[in-house]
């Protein structure tokens, strides 16, 4: 058998989806208990269908990044196991990149000569490959997160390091957009100012609702103008 | 304090939580096996070890401490929620932005419980919508390939994450001060990490691959530079409208 006689074979799409429900499963019980304690914790059912709303929004754009890299990704290694890999643990980038190299160190370009066998290993490849994460996590993660918490509930240095965070998320991650040439700034600060033209709506016109899709619109509305900005200056 | 710590880590939510997340997160990774055993089994095709070791080594050696240093750098932010977010994937294109947004509408703080009970259900909420997206990008995938491979797309789809983040990052810049509390001048604290950064990512084009270990580095300056702007008073946190009492 060859590479691509195994990798579409109908028991990968029921083993993949199998996967999926459960993991469905999972994020259906985790939201139904999440909801019920922010209800505990005295937020209202408006602000959490503010949440909900918001978050679902948002992630519609993102996700058509993912099925533009499924699309790439079914390509090289079949479309059961590339959708497997972009939906549970790793990302759209990791998944690409993985595939590739697990190719080239067994000394392929594509996959589509080869035998069975290396199916096989870009199963185990690619699931070795992203496992420390959720590995560090099970064994690490609660440890290492109360003491966060505990942490923060150390007065008011405690709230003071606690901000430092998401600080430092940002001051990490935003600098790369500044060397990655001026369609990239362009794009950061129009997402900015549609934030600051849907904040300024949203109080003039008393459209509150607005303020839950502004990620979202942002995201969109910055995006269009990328492609604005790279015809202008790339 | 000893009762607050103790509250805080016997919340009946974050104990839940860790405890589902960690069965979840361990399932997922026996399925994650199962599947390439299960396939190899039934269409006889286990790969030589050798095979797997010398496609998976150069993997391992990129990404496993990109993976460290994620777990450590966005799991401040995400808490218990972490388990779902990392079982789903895409953190940092997709759920921590996500995460980041749906506390900031709630008006809710990382590392307390209603702050990752809000994380979780916009995580979850996410994942789910990524999911229902992905089976129908899947379905559609030959009508919808030529659209998804034209220039427009591919050029926006490339800037997502300025486009993403600009916007998160300017509800930051803006000094909310409603709320518990404030942090006073907070914005004096990441400007040298931001530099910094800048700074390496100019010398050292390729740091950028390595974000994770930027986010570590950046957490461990910023930590220190806020210490001493606490310590001479400079920087401090203000009890806002809603304030609820804490020890400091």
């Amino acid at each position: 058998m060859k590479f691509f006689d195994v990798a579409n074979q109908p028991l990968v799409y029921v083993l993949v989806a199998i996967g999926l429900v459960l993991v469905a499963a999972m994020a259906v019980i985790s939201a139904r208990r999440a909801y019920r304690r922010c209800l505990d914790a005295g937020l209202s059912k408006e602000q959490l269908k503010g949440v909900i709303s918001s978050s679902a929004s948002f992630s519609v754009v993102p996700s058509i990044s993912i099925v533009i890299g499924l699309i790439s990704l079914s390509a090289l290694i079949g479309i059961p196991w590339a959708w497997w890999r972009l939906s549970v643990v790793g990302s759209v980038m990791y998944e690409t990149t993985a595939a590739n190299m697990a190719a080239k160190a067994m000394g392929f370009e594509v996959f589509t000569d080869a035998p069975a066998a290396v199916f096989g290993a870009v199963l185990y490849v690619m699931t070795v490959g992203i496992i420390f994460g959720i590995v560090m996590l099970i064994v690490a993660g609660k440890p290492l997160m109360l003491g966060y918490a505990k942490q923060r509930s150390k007065g008011s240095w405690g709230l003071v390091s606690n901000s430092c965070f998401l600080l430092a998320m940002f001051a990490a991650l935003v600098p790369s957009f500044f060397v990655e040439g001026t369609v990239y700034i362009l794009t950061f600060f129009s997402s900015m100012l549609l934030a600051v033209l849907i904040s300024v709506i949203a109080k003039k016109t008393g459209a509150k609702w607005l303020s839950e899709f502004t990620l979202a619109i942002c995201l969109i509305g910055a995006m269009c103008l990328s492609v604005l900005w790279a015809g202008l200056f790339a | 304090m000893e009762n607050n710590n103790k509250k805080l880590a016997l919340d009946p939510f974050i104990s839940w939580s860790h405890n589902f997340g960690r069965a979840a997160a361990a399932i997922i990774v026996v399925y994650m096996f199962a599947v390439p055993t299960i396939i190899c089994a039934v269409f006889n095709c286990f790969p030589a070890f050798k095979d797997v070791l010398t496609g998976a080594l150069p993997i391992i050696a990129i990404y496993w401490p990109v993976a460290f240093s994620e777990v450590l750098s966005y799991t401040p932010v995400l808490g218990s929620s972490s388990y779902l977010t990392f079982i789903t994937g895409n953190v940092v294109n997709l759920k921590l932005p996500c995460a980041i947004n749906a506390q900031k509408l709630s008006g809710t703080e990382p590392n307390t419980p209603e702050g990752d009970a809000v994380a979780l259900l916009a995580n979850s909420v996410s994942s789910l919508v990524t999911m229902g997206i992905i089976i129908l990008g899947m379905l559609l995938m030959i009508p919808l390939k030529p659209l998804l491979e034209t220039a427009f797309v591919q050029t926006a789809v490339s800037h997502m994450l300025p486009a993403m983040f600009g916007c998160l990052v300017l509800g930051f810049l803006v000094q909310d001060k409603g709320g518990r509390y404030w942090i006073k001048n907070k914005l004096l604290i990441p400007i040298v990490p931001f530099l910094l950064t800048l700074l390496v990512y100019i010398l050292v084009p390729k740091a950028v691959q390595l974000q994770g270990v930027m986010v570590i580095l950046s957490i461990a300056v910023c930590l220190l530079i806020a210490r001493l702007l606490w310590k001479k008073g400079v920087v401090k946190a203000v009890t806002g409208p809603d304030a609820k009492p804490y020890e400091g």
